[in-house]
């Protein structure tokens, strides 16, 4: 420390002033990776959940353009090429009517994927609402709501499906996305309804009220955005199990009827000559079984990645 | 001459995060002499906690890394030891206290059990003079009615009584150095005012020694005999408390004493205030740190920081050209505006 | 106090609020009486569940007060209508502590400012809504640069700001401070200070400081009420709190507050209390400070002293008072 300044040079405009600081506290503090983009390296990192997203993708865009990669369409009956097995025409060969695997098999993912989505969006969207509403105004409306979600949740779902599908009739796609968002919301409004309780002790959702935010304005702007990060996971990991209800429901005869595939239906079918033909029934079991596990893999990932005492 | 209890040089400290690594202790060098209390200051941020934790092995092994330094302690480089030695030494002889006793403490066991599980842990008696111990320790610090809040959980105290209990767990084993990490921060100011009193108290009945943790420079003042100010990672000044409060030479001590008005006065127009705010310690600027907020900064600050100049009190030192014998010589002494030499 | 401060904004009369808990009935705030003039900035100190935060947020309108009347304007703010609900919270607006909790993660810092101007539809306009943005963002120091950016990216101390500019964006008539300089670092409090006087200054509204440092409030304050589990125990002139304060509590908590001076330190006569400030449920018979003065005696364990006028302007909650 003594010996540090011994032969120190100063060039002749070392001690110039420079000129006084500005006053005003406007420098950006450190440009900081935002929350998604930490989530999105973690979850990079996770081989198996990014090797899962890919598929889904590639799954999703077989689903589109599949169809159209070759001549046939998924209706039209060819009686002279039943129950091909897989060859250089029919890839994946041909069903007891002669229509192509391969296009059902896609046309029928459409479905199952459309009904997946739009099966887990609009129920979790309701249960957001509801949770919102019974986490944020609490008192007697949240013990009500939550009392009525605890009786309709004792009762196994597939019971009031089955109820809703007599009663819509079944067959159609809508019928089966209102039978399954009927019952889907409950679990996501109990799981909104938790995050939205420790939200609403945040100073930011002080700050609405006192600024004269409406309730509906603190729910929809405020809450239920926050817990959508958290919700995500949860999203994701329901998909599978609404691609296995619907393909449950179209094997018992409940889901969507022919000649429109659906993967349950593909399943069904095929399932009468299985043992003649198992490459029929193989096939779209593979695909269920594809999609529901790199979903999980994906919810797994995410959970991961969003989870703040796993990341480094 | 006295004798230097722990002696910590030239340590640097980084962490890696994803943003880059992070040069939170850059070149720190300080000691603390047996008996004494000496301040570390610094707003957050600045590495003083880290300083600290690197000496006692506490930091996280998977992104934080000594990059260089030493730091002896009884003779020893303790950041060079086993951690089976560190656990030796740790809770024995040298211990800590934070600011938040609540996390600390075991919510579910007795908070007298906890005190002689620390003592059982580093020597060989029953644990009926264990307790004995611990009982006396209790009186030491004066936690009233010890017999009996012995045999309380951490939630049946107050915050003040938890404060209490975890010195002394800290000091049960009689430790040579007693690290504080802001220990009142989280207390409210008639309680600080007991706990600074208490802390006071064993400078005179043990060997401890103590270094203290804290941005307060009010509480800095009520305790400590040496200080050391931190910014940016680095010293920048350091002496007596007499000098460094009385006579301070770098700007940036001027800053935190001025920004913090003073209950015996009042400032009608404008507190002081340090405009701007601490460097990215991913980046840190080349020159001195402090520059880019200084109302003092000359070009050189831009290109260069000094080491610590020594200056004319023993031990009274500042990283500051402005103390440089070729600025003095120059321009004469700076010092603090409107608090002329001693006042 | 000067004529500047003379018209009555807000009045507390007797205001009392009770929380259910576990073991009793917790008394955060137990009749408090308090007025706040145009223009003034009162500080309001007192030691962590004395109840200065509730009375803040009872100012607000967020808890409902179990007894006694907040006049705003003369007006029981209890007894509005919808429109002048909305109305009130225009002339009332909070800052916050915590710089981090106190904003929306998800929204960015323009968003954030216009929160208010958004919900009561001030600017249908996009182009006049930004340009109130950018005005708001400038009285406080920051500029338009940060309108566009998200929270996480600034500091403690610009959070606080933006925190600022929020609730000016209504123009308000009292702002209540709740701690908003207690989570920011030494060198950032004079900034958050010196800004709120600025402030001040140009627009002519009251703050209601809510704080535990009596360092700082002594800087900012017109007045000061000190309180002590739910009671306001002293109220004066700010100068007066310092210089000829009357109540043992306000003593011993000035006592207690170090100065940044070791000589000083050295010198000073001090007050240290004993024991813990007892718990807001079940209180005691008598004045709630008794258990912990150092001068307490019969009648102030039997009988609760009233806040009495001893000077102009200056209240004191205490038997042994002159």
């Amino acid at each position: 420390m003594e010996n540090a300044k011994e032969k120190m040079i100063f060039q002749a405009d070392d001690f110039d002033r420079l000129p006084p600081p500005s006053q005003t506290d406007a420098a950006i503090a450190r440009k900081q990776t935002t929350y998604w983009k930490d989530v999105w390296r973690t979850f990079k990192k996770n081989r198996t959940a990014a090797v899962s997203l890919a598929v889904i993708f590639l799954l999703i865009l077989l689903v589109v353009f599949g169809p159209m990669m070759n001549e046939f369409d998924y209706r039209t009956n060819d009686y002279s090429a039943l129950n091909q097995s897989p060859n250089a025409v029919h890839w994946f060969g041909t069903d007891n009517m002669g229509r192509d695997i391969w296009t059902r098999i896609w046309e029928g993912g459409r479905i199952s994927l459309l009904i997946a989505v739009l099966a887990t969006l609009i129920p979790e969207v309701i249960g957001m609402i509801i949770g919102g509403v019974s986490g944020y105004f609490g008192g007697w409306l949240d013990t009500l709501i939550m009392r009525f979600i605890d009786v309709l949740m004792g009762i196994p779902s597939l019971i009031y499906m089955i109820l809703l599908m007599l009663v819509f009739g079944s067959g159609s796609i809508m019928t089966l996305i209102v039978a399954m968002s009927l019952t889907g919301w409950m679990g996501s409004a109990r799981a909104t309804r938790g995050l939205v309780l420790q939200i609403k002790a945040r100073d930011f959702v002080t700050a609405s009220e006192t600024l004269g935010a409406s309730p509906w304005w603190i729910i929809v702007k405020r809450l239920i955005p926050n817990t959508l990060g958290i919700r995500v996971v949860g999203i994701t990991m329901s998909i599978p199990s609404v691609i296995f209800y619907e393909a449950f429901l179209s094997y018992i005869g409940l889901g969507v009827t022919p000649p429109t595939p659906s993967w349950g239906q593909l399943i069904k079918a095929a399932g009468e000559n299985f043992r003649y033909y198992p490459y029929q029934f193989i096939i779209p079991c593979v695909m269920v079984g594809i999609t529901m596990l790199c979903f999980n893999l994906v919810g797994d990932g995410l959970r991961d990645a969003l989870d703040p005492k796993l990341r480094g | 001459m006295a004798e230097k209890i722990l002696d910590v040089k030239n340590l640097v400290v980084t962490f890696d995060t994803y943003q880059g690594s992070v040069q939170a202790v850059r070149d720190v060098s300080f000691h603390v002499n047996k008996r004494e209390t000496v301040g570390i200051v610094g707003e957050s941020g600045c590495g003083k906690s880290v300083t600290i934790r690197t000496v006692m092995g506490l930091n996280p092994k998977s992104n934080g890394s000594v990059k260089g330094g030493q730091a002896f302690f009884e003779g020893r480089d303790v950041l060079r030891l086993s951690e089976k030695e560190i656990r030796d030494i740790l809770g024995n002889r040298m211990s800590m206290i934070f600011q938040d006793p609540f996390t600390f403490l075991n919510p579910t066991m007795q908070v007298g059990k906890q005190i002689t599980e620390v003592y059982l842990r580093h020597h060989k008696v029953s644990r009926k003079e264990a307790e004995e111990k611990a009982l006396s320790i209790l009186r030491l610090i004066s936690l009233p009615n010890p017999e009996q809040n012995m045999k309380r959980y951490p939630h049946q105290l107050s915050g003040g009584m938890r404060q209490r209990v975890m010195i002394a767990m800290a000091l049960i084993c009689e430790p040579a150095v007693l690290f504080a990490d802001e220990p009142t921060t989280a207390l409210d100011v008639t309680i600080q005012a007991q706990i600074i009193d208490l802390m006071n108290s064993l400078k005179e009945k043990t060997d401890t020694s103590i270094v203290l943790i804290t941005h307060d420079m009010g509480v800095v003042a009520k305790m400590v005999d040496r200080l050391y100010v931190m910014y940016a990672g680095k010293i920048v000044e350091q002496g007596d408390a007499d000098a460094m409060f009385h006579r301070p030479r770098h700007p940036y001590t001027w800053g935190l004493l001025d920004s913090v008005p003073r209950l015996d006065e009042r400032t009608k127009e404008e507190l002081h205030s340090i405009p701007g705010m601490p460097p990215d310690l991913i980046a840190p600027p080349e020159g001195c740190p402090f520059a880019a907020r200084c109302r003092y900064a000359m070009k050189i600050c831009q290109r260069q920081m000094p080491d610590a100049i020594p200056l004319e009190e023993e031990g009274h030192a500042a990283a500051c050209w402005l103390c440089h014998p070729e600025y003095v010589k120059q321009y004469g002494v700076t010092r603090r505006e409107g608090k002329e030499n001693g006042q | 106090m000067d004529n500047e401060h003379s018209k009555t904004l807000l009045e507390l009369k007797d205001v009392k609020t009770f929380f259910k808990v576990s073991g009793g009935i917790l008394k955060a705030v137990n009749g408090v009486s308090l007025t706040i003039h145009e223009g003034e900035t009162i500080g309001l100190v007192g030691e962590s569940g004395c109840g200065k935060s509730t009375l803040g947020k009872t100012i607000l309108r967020l808890i409902r007060p179990a007894g006694g009347q907040v006049l705003f304007d003369g007006k029981d703010i209890w007894e509005f209508n919808r429109a002048e609900k909305k109305a009130y919270t225009r002339q009332v607006q909070m800052i916050f502590q915590d710089p981090y909790a106190c904003l929306d993660p998800l929204s960015v810092i323009g968003d954030t400012v216009a929160e208010g101007m958004d919900i009561h539809r001030m600017y249908a306009d996009k182009q006049a809504r930004g340009k109130e943005i950018l005005r708001l963002l400038n009285d406080v120091g920051l500029n338009e640069s940060h309108a566009n950016r998200f929270p996480h990216e600034f500091s403690g101390g610009q959070r606080q700001r933006v925190g600022i500019s929020r609730a000016l964006s209504l123009k308000p008539r009292l702002i209540v401070c709740d701690e908003p300089i207690s989570a920011l670092d030494v060198s950032i409090q004079a900034q958050v200070v010196n800004l709120l006087k600025r402030l001040q200054r140009e627009m002519g509204m009251a703050y209601l400081f809510i704080t535990h440092d009596l360092s700082m409030v002594r800087q900012i304050s017109d007045r000061i009420a000190v309180m002590y589990l739910g009671n306001i125990v002293e109220i004066a002139d700010s100068e007066d709190i310092y210089l000829s304060n009357k109540h043992p509590y306000t003593q011993a908590l000035l006592s207690a507050i170090p100065i940044a001076d070791p000589t000083v330190e050295k010198n000073r006569e001090r007050i240290v209390l004993s024991g813990d400030v007892p718990s807001p449920v079940n209180l005691p018979k008598g004045c709630a400070f008794a258990g912990r003065c150092p001068r307490a005696c019969e009648q102030c364990r039997a009988e609760a002293p009233a806040l009495r006028e001893i000077e102009p302007g200056h209240q004191v909650a205490c038997h042994l008072a002159e």
